[in-house]
């Protein structure tokens, strides 16, 4: 019994997934601080479970450490491993990619990850989506690349945003 | 470092009073924590009628009243409590201020979670008086006692050190659950070894540490109401047990309505053995939940779903109606509490799990279960696995016989995942838009989460596995 219990802590450890006990260094304890920034962290994984519909589609996907899990989660065909990260940051204006970063630090849930571009290194994702399609079916969530250690996973409204780039 | 004073403060008192009041160790942790929730949602109802000036000052008048109550009660019976109780009160005061340094000294907080979000929103909505009441079914789910206690924390942040005190006190109850199940100390080591290495190991339960939810406190409350059940079908409770029991009923009450109906079982088992020897007590013990859910609502529920403004004294005299009922049939059929291990509760949770899942979306959500419990996105690892085969090898295997309470507690804990899934099933069916999703892939799904607060229940079945081990020397 001590063995096997042994073994499954290891498991739970070391194989099985792991997102993350608490936020940590966060830097306010006030809620509208909290609610407003997005202090508390949490996985994209997570956050794509909680507040996608099973019928959402994942873009740019290929190289990503939990793409395994968003297959998992939303099925083979609909994870584009086909492509990595969309790589905005020669693609935009300054102005732009700080509408991007302005949108991941207040209405994302971020956390940290291997970087896809180098999984010695760790980036930073945040997750966020247009509010006024919370569980739409069949939404497309973009990952994009906007940072040199930074990525956002927004969905396809984006686009729009940015004029059909 | 600014800590949380006031939460802190109150939270204090609260131990230090059941010092007074209590006989042992548990009862200390128990009422501690149990009267804290109550005090906070009073001092909360007393700032949304009065103002929110008025929190501070009754949180901290509640405290004394009840602090000076207690040591009257200790003056008057001419008692002491030990120097050992005397300096655990003050161990729980000071780790109490210990995790809130911690907390802040390196800013843990909850993963994010828009629950908890909400909770803490509301909090700072308590404090500055800037409350909204929200409506109807939605509201009773997210509760009161809980943004209740975070609105002690300092100057409009929340109570940062709260959640980890009930984690603790969780596993610490699961502990003494341990020592009264098994027969020797060495029985109740290996029981909770297991369950606190697994706690601890498995994400889906360490969140929980500081996960701004009620799911800790649920835990905390089913290994308090598991010792009590366990001791009844012992012996006689004494006065201050079942004082601390009234007091916890309360607290249910104040948490969220929809913990009425998880709790429903335990409740129902601890009024029949009460029933035995103090049937006024039962009754009580029973309309302790409506009265202090009928308080809360009345402040805090807009459009009552049931009988509107006069919701509120519904669910207090529905209370008082139920404990009625409860004590004839306790007269009429000689209901003990034993009764409740008879096959046909058995058979009654069996077939309400069965139409829950056969109404809901039935292969989708039993698909999302095993990708939640067996495949990690639950974050429960290799946990649930782990626990159905000690289980199951416990049952099939091992020869001894199921005692009575045993059978009890069985079909508590089935009675009581029955209508918490009901309990979905029915909201989810509420909201008219087709079968209702049960389960979602992910730690953010209820179901999910709320597995936490029957951790208790495993004391049971390790305890058995456990029971050829030999005796400490």
């Amino acid at each position: 019994m001590a063995l096997i219990l042994f073994l499954v802590v290891l498991a739970n450890f070391f194989f099985y997934p792991r997102d993350g006990i608490w936020t940590s260094s966060v830097e306010s304890f006030a809620p509208a601080e909290i609610v407003k920034n997005k202090y508390w962290s949490e996985a994209p994984v997570q956050v794509m479970n909680t507040f996608m519909t099973n019928g959402a589609y994942v873009v740019g996907a290929k190289g990503l450490s939990f793409t395994d899990r968003l297959k998992r989660s939303f099925g083979n065909e609909r994870v584009d491993t086909s492509q990595g990260p969309l790589d905005v940051r020669d693609s935009l204006s300054e102005k732009e990619i700080q509408t991007l970063y302005n949108l991941r630090q207040e209405l994302s849930y971020r956390s940290d990850f291997p970087c896809p571009h180098d999984d010695s290194l760790v980036c930073s994702i945040g997750v966020g989506w247009n509010r006024d399609r919370t569980k739409e079916p069949d939404m497309r969530m973009l990952i994009l690349r906007i940072g040199d250690l930074d990525y956002l996973v927004w969905d396809d409204s984006l686009l729009n945003l940015e004029g059909g780039k | 470092m600014e800590l949380s004073f006031l939460g802190l403060a109150v939270l204090s008192a609260c131990f230090l009073t059941s010092v007074f009041v209590a006989s042992n160790k548990s009862e200390i942790v128990s009422f501690g924590l149990m009267s804290f929730i109550s005090v906070a949602s009073f001092s909360t109802v007393a700032s949304l009628l009065i103002g929110p000036v008025a929190l501070q000052i009754t949180a901290i008048a509640l405290s004394l009243v009840i602090f000076i109550a207690g040591l009257l009660y200790r003056l008057l019976s001419k008692t002491w409590p030990s120097a050992k109780l005397i300096f655990f009160g003050f161990s729980l005061a000071a780790g109490s201020f210990a995790l809130d340094a911690l907390t802040r000294a390196f800013g843990l907080a909850s993963s994010a979670f828009t629950d908890g979000q909400t909770i803490v929103a509301l909090s700072q909505g308590f404090q500055q008086g800037e409350f909204d009441p929200l409506t109807g079914s939605h509201a009773m789910k997210r509760g009161f006692g809980l943004p209740a206690m975070h609105a002690l924390g300092p100057n409009l942040e929340y109570f940062a050190g709260l959640m980890p005190v009930f984690f603790c006190a969780a596993l610490w109850m699961t502990w003494q659950l341990s020592i009264s199940v098994t027969k020797n100390r060495f029985q109740a080591a290996s029981v909770f070894l297991v369950i606190g290495l697994l706690s601890l190991s498995t994400e889906a339960v360490a969140r929980h540490a500081y996960l701004v939810n009620t799911h800790a406190i649920a835990w905390l409350i089913f290994a308090i109401g598991l010792n009590y059940l366990v001791l009844a079908s012992k012996r006689r409770l004494e006065s201050s047990e079942i004082f601390g029991l009234i007091v916890m009923s309360a607290a249910i009450g104040f948490l969220r309505i929809d913990y009425i109906i998880l709790f429903a079982p335990l409740t129902l088992g601890i009024a029949l053995a009460l029933a035995n020897y103090r049937k006024i007590l039962s009754w009580l013990f029973i309309v302790a939940q409506g009265l202090s859910a009928g308080i809360w609502t009345s402040v805090g529920v807009r459009d009552f779903p049931i009988f509107g403004d006069l919701g509120p004294i519904f669910l207090l005299l529905a209370s008082a109606l139920v404990g009625g009922i409860v004590l004839w049939i306790h007269n009429q059929f000689k209901f003990r509490f034993e009764t409740l291990g008879k096959i046909f509760f058995t058979w009654l949770a069996a077939g309400i799990l069965v139409f829950v899942f056969i109404s809901a979306d039935f292969s989708e959500a039993l698909s999302d279960l095993f990708t939640n419990l067996f495949l990690g996105e639950g974050l429960w690892g290799a946990t649930i696995m782990f626990l159905l085969i000690v289980v199951a090898y416990t049952y099939i295997f091992t020869q001894q016989q199921t005692s009575q309470t045993l059978r009890v507690i069985l079909n508590v804990f089935l009675l009581s995942l029955s209508a918490y899934l009901a309990s979905k099933y029915l909201d989810g069916s509420s909201t008219g838009k087709g079968l209702p999703n049960l389960i979602r892939v992910g730690f953010g799904d209820s179901f999910n989460r709320t597995l936490v607060s029957w951790i208790p229940f495993l004391v049971f079945p390790l305890a058995r596995f456990f029971e050829k081990l030999p005796l400490k020397r």
